[in-house]
């Protein structure tokens, strides 16, 4: 069984910074919200991609979020910041998804689109793109979290409550799947 | 040919190249949103203060009645007497007093004013421990110079409110500080107004303590 590290010092004052940022937000302080911005926007927009798996749907969802949080800054308890902020996504999320039932999964190949070889660089982009959203779920918010959100492994276990070991597994067979689906761009057989 | 590290990299600043619009936008909007918020705030902050200087000055004004109701069971014991001098000193002040100042009330307006106010606002305690001895003679001589010699009347309420200072009698210090402060203000005694401002300070903190 896995048992998540007692936080470490540096990551306590990182978690103590982040809630100072939101209490100087929460006071009208628009010099801190641009900080705290930059700091959550990325990681949040991953985790809405990993929701609608279409970066339109993303941008949508993410607006909706922000405006929620920034609505309900007085409800934050001023523990767990980005986990706050993805509890409100992922409600969000999930009633968007009840609602505009438009997360089917993919049952084409990517690569059936792909005519030429060799690729060009857009096209071998928007193919690991879609390889990335085509992951089950566990597996795509982590992937998306790190890469793309450019989360620390303990921030996403953090986050997500769940393990750091379950985060590092959950990447590590993440990383499998895309070395598969993309052998030939990387020099894997698939 | 690159790895599946580059790959991801690509991908993730290629979205990123896509969302930036929307990260500006939404950061302005939410931005925007904000600045109302916080004039709002300054505004009922100032309102708040506003609020609380309005109810402190409303229960000074109201002290002896409503923070310390008197401890005597009979109020006109007190009042007869000073009452009595009140009304001797209308008698024996001549009706036209010497005037100094035109802005000076006339010695009719000042017993009225006595009469009217100080019974109520200052006349209360009657404990047994020689202070409200010591403090209704004060108080009377004062009430008698308030129309014949206001300078004195209004050093006589400022010792008046030292002495309740000392007995931590903070509202009766107040009041007698106030009226010494009126009087002051009203002849023209500017001399005494930094001590008896300081001293009303005191009364005042206290009572906000």
């Amino acid at each position: 069984m896995d048992v998540i590290a007692g936080p470490t010092l540096s990551h306590q004052t990182e978690t103590q910074r982040l809630n100072q940022l939101f209490r100087r937000v929460a006071d009208g302080d628009e010099r801190a919200f641009r900080e705290l911005y930059e700091e959550v926007s990325r990681p949040l927009l991953a985790y809405c991609l990993s929701f609608t798996r279409d970066m339109d749907d993303a941008r949508d969802l993410f607006q909706h979020t922000m405006a929620a949080v920034f609505e309900h800054r007085n409800r934050y308890r001023y523990e767990n910041l980005m986990g706050w902020i993805f509890t409100i996504a992922r409600n969000a999320g999930r009633s968007w998804e009840h609602k505009a039932k438009r997360f089917e999964t993919l049952d084409t190949d990517p690569w059936d689109e792909i005519e030429t070889d060799p690729l060009e660089a857009s096209e071998t982009t928007e193919l690991v793109q879609r390889s990335i959203l085509d992951l089950p779920e566990e597996f795509r918010t982590v992937i998306l979290l790190r890469y793309f959100g450019e989360m620390s492994i303990r921030d996403i276990a953090e986050s997500e409550g769940i393990t750091e070991s379950l985060v590092k597994v959950r990447l590590f067979r993440a990383r499998e799947r895309l070395s598969v689906a993309l052998g030939p761009l990387i020099g894997h057989s698939s | 040919m690159k790895s599946l590290d580059d790959l991801l990299r690509d991908a993730s600043a290629d979205w990123l190249q896509q969302a930036r619009p929307t990260l500006v936008e939404t950061a302005d909007e939410l931005a925007g949103q904000l600045r109302p918020t916080r004039w709002h705030r300054l505004a009922m902050g100032g309102v708040s203060v506003a609020a609380v200087i309005g109810a402190a000055w409303w229960l000074l004004s109201q002290t002896p009645s409503v923070q310390e109701p008197p401890r005597m069971t009979v109020q006109a014991q007190v009042q007869t007497p000073v009452a009595t001098q009140v009304q001797q000193n209308r008698v024996d002040a001549p009706d036209a007093a010497p005037s100094t100042s035109p802005t000076r009330p006339s010695a009719k307006d000042a017993t009225a004013s006595v009469e009217s106010e100080m019974p109520t606002q200052l006349m209360a305690d009657g404990t047994v421990d020689g202070f409200t001895a010591e403090y209704e003679r004060v108080l009377a001589r004062a009430m008698q110079f308030e129309s014949t010699d206001p300078l004195r009347a209004a050093n006589e309420y400022l010792g008046l409110g030292r002495l309740c200072l000392v007995r931590k009698q903070w509202a009766h210090a107040a009041s007698a500080l106030q009226r010494s402060e009126e009087l002051a203000r009203r002849g023209q005694f500017l001399h005494l107004m930094p001590e008896i401002q300081r001293q009303l300070a005191i009364a005042q903190q206290r009572l906000r303590n």
